[in-house]
């Protein structure tokens, strides 16, 4: 039962190349934000008090990243093996990309002032989604596209070494000034 | 047998909303809530003196019908003055809620405290040096704001507070994080009201952020539809943060907490009303469509919005509508105060962190135009024994409300205090004093003010130095005499040469005094 339980995931190697993707584009969304932020901060915040903010960033951003990649890994168990676990790499980076870009298209066009309902995005969301899933398969089927994502996977795992301790880090941070601050 | 009453409605989810509002203030209140459940069980101290700081946000002198305006604001606060204490001449310390209310709350000039900044804090150093540590021995202290900026002074001084309700109480809808991190609140405001679920901006939360964003909307699209009949110009709401109230839940609200009150206790509620986004009830929404047009200013280079005079009038308007919606809530409240008898009991501060500007091209508060009707304030105070209006013409800052109320409790002034007591209130006219008000958001906190305006009152005069904002306003004054110009527009820093030259090395002494502590 477990074999087969296991046979339905990627491997492990797999899963660090693909959360590398995830973690670049939601850390660094967050990161620019961060930075461009970061000016008007220096006005009126102290350096820990501005490390304090990074933190729960980093924080949340590991929670995103995570969640994300629970559900690539829930979309590789549902799907047929050859549809999209045999080609995991491509295919979740390609629906990582794919996903999160439209996220940010999202995320920007709901960053006005006017505070009314944004019936047309949500009215696209179900729509969008068909996009990047179609998209995926699709693109997918290329073989130098599958050949690139799978590269730019690869070389993008070094990113899991560096988010993951940061976002372990600033968890227990965050942690340690809930628990122990007055 | 039982009787169903016709007109029992079925419990809606604006119900369960208030319910379950009340409900998490009653769990903060705890103490108190065992003594609602059974009024008879409440004594109040009638040796010691609650003290009722209420707060309005934003909210001009000018507008008021208590003072003057031609348009009836205002009939509650004028039944309220008839037993209070009136200062005609009151200003704040800053032209925005962050210097406003910490200068309220401490005592300190904003050059003193450095909350100049927008979204800003007070000097980590000086955070003890606030009305609720002031008040500790005396009193059980307990605080609401829910402007999101005061809320991050009052977070400042959380050691202090005894009660420290959340910005969301009595809202209908809010989606506000930070306060979930009771131990680390400023990190937790900062980290997620005001940057990964930032309305203004693109939250910086890509997922979470989103989902909230896209959640909250939904929240809010079915609020308006609920209540567009008796809110058209929209639901109340905390401009920039996801807090949306009904107004009368507002005062239901405090209502509810000051029937809660045991003696002795120093309380202090910030109501966001009638800060803009101006949301009237149907009621109040166009009843100031009238002959009146206040009289036009030329446009000042230094004005950000530039916005016409037809904008402006508009602006004023529904501004004026909204005052007159608060002050028929503030009425209810104040039936309160008096059928409990707190009125009686309790000294009650009725005031305001700041004013608003519809004038010279510039809407709201967001310049660095100080002229009256940004500053100057509503206040009002009322002792218990009082039954007669007293009214005081004399300048007043925000600044002197801590030592007067300090003064009235019969508690020591501390020594940090840069205020003096109130006329009227064992304070003295004292024509000789100088009283100030600062706006520099535009300033480093930690560094001297070198981008600034400042505004010094002293007798009917009024000086205003403008420094470091290029435009040619990089040393420029302009001097009033408020007893003769009331709308400030006869300049006589040119000609009144004497009273100029005074003023301006007596506004510059203390502008050098206030940089060298901040460098040294």
């Amino acid at each position: 039962m477990l074999t087969a339980l296991k046979q339905r995931f990627p491997t492990f190697q797999q899963i660090l190349a693909v959360y590398g993707v995830v973690a670049l584009l939601i850390h660094g969304w967050t990161l620019m934000w961060f930075l461009w932020r970061l000016p008007s901060w220096l006005y009126f915040l102290k350096i820990g008090e501005i490390l304090s903010v990074f933190a729960y960033s980093m924080c949340v951003n590991l929670l995103e990243s995570i969640s994300m990649m629970v559900g690539l890994l829930l979309f590789s168990f549902a799907l047929p093996k050859r549809w999209f676990r045999n080609v995991f790499l491509s295919h979740a980076t390609l629906l990582a990309i794919l996903g999160l870009i439209s996220l940010t298209i999202i995320a920007s066009h709901i960053s006005s002032n006017d505070d009314s309902y944004p019936t047309t995005i949500v009215q696209l969301i179900p729509f969008i989604i068909l996009l990047v899933l179609d998209l995926t398969f699709l693109i997918g089927r290329i073989a130098p596209v599958r050949k690139l994502t799978e590269d730019m996977a690869d070389r993008a795992t070094i990113f899991s070494y560096i988010f993951l301790p940061i976002g372990f880090l600033s968890f227990l941070i965050v942690v340690i000034r809930n628990v122990y601050q007055k | 047998m039982f009787i169903r009453n016709k007109r029992m409605h079925r419990f809606s989810r604006r119900d369960f909303l208030k319910l379950s509002t009340l409900t998490s203030v009653g769990a903060v209140v705890s103490p108190w809530v065992r003594n609602f459940a059974s009024p008879k069980l409440i004594e109040r101290d009638s040796s010691t003196t609650n003290i009722i700081v209420i707060l309005f946000d934003a909210m001009s002198a000018r507008h008021l019908s208590l003072y003057g305006y031609p348009r009836e604001t205002t009939p509650n606060f004028i039944r309220f003055a008839q037993r209070a204490t009136v200062y005609h001449a009151h200003y704040s310390a800053g032209n925005f809620t962050t210097p406003g209310t910490t200068s309220l709350l401490t005592g300190l000039y904003p050059w003193t405290h450095r909350a100049i900044n927008g979204h800003g804090l007070m000097s980590r150093t000086l955070t003890r040096q606030n009305i609720f540590w002031a008040m500790k021995p005396e009193r059980k202290r307990l605080a609401l704001t829910r402007n999101l900026w005061a809320n991050y002074i009052l977070s400042q001084f959380r050691s202090d507070i005894d009660i420290f309700l959340s910005p969301q109480s009595f809202s209908s809808v809010n989606g506000i994080t930070g306060s979930w991190f009771h131990h680390d609140l400023l990190a937790g405001y900062r980290s997620f009201d005001d940057f990964l679920f930032d309305l203004q901006q693109s939250p910086a939360s890509l997922l979470f952020g989103t989902i909230q964003r896209l959640y909250f909307s939904a929240q809010v699209e079915a609020l308006q539809a609920e209540y567009s009949g008796q809110y058209p110009d929209g639901i109340p709401n905390v401009q920039a943060y996801p807090i949306y109230f009904r107004l009368e839940d507002a005062f239901d609200g405090v209502i509810s907490v000051l029937n809660q009150l045991q003696s002795p206790t120093f309380a202090y509620f910030h109501f966001f009303a009638p800060h803009e986004p101006f949301c009237p009830t149907t009621e109040f929404s166009s009843m100031f469509f009238d002959d009146y047009l206040p009289p036009e200013k030329p446009l000042h280079p230094l004005s950000i919005a530039k916005s016409s005079q037809a904008e402006l009038n508009s602006l004023r308007r529904e501004y004026d509508e909204y005052i007159a919606n608060v002050d028929n809530q503030f009425g209810r409240l104040l039936d309160t105060l008096e059928q409990s008898g707190l009125l009686d009991t309790s000294i009650v501060v009725v005031t305001a962190d700041h004013g608003q500007l519809f004038e010279r091209g510039e809407k709201y508060h967001y310049t660095p135009l100080m002229y009256d009707p940004v500053l100057r304030i509503p206040l009002m105070i009322s002792v218990p024994g009082r039954q007669s209006k007293v009214e005081i013409f004399s300048p007043t800052n925000s600044i002197d409300v801590l030592p007067t109320l300090m003064h009235l409790s019969d508690q020591p002034i501390p020594d940090w205090c840069e205020g003096a007591l109130l006329p009227g209130l064992g304070g003295q006219d004292d024509p000789a004093r100088a009283t100030f008000s600062i706006e520099a958001k535009a300033n480093y906190a930690s560094e001297p003010l070198h981008i600034a305006t400042i505004v010094m009152r002293k007798g009917p005069y009024k000086l205003i130095h403008y420094m470091g904002y290029g435009q040619g306003f990089d040393d420029v004054y302009e001097l009033y005499n408020l007893e003769d110009d009331r709308e400030e527009l006869n300049d006589l820093y040119a000609s009144e040469t004497v009273v100029a030259s005074q003023m301006k090395t007596e506004l510059l002494d203390a502008l050098d005094k206030a940089n060298s502590l901040t460098q040294s």
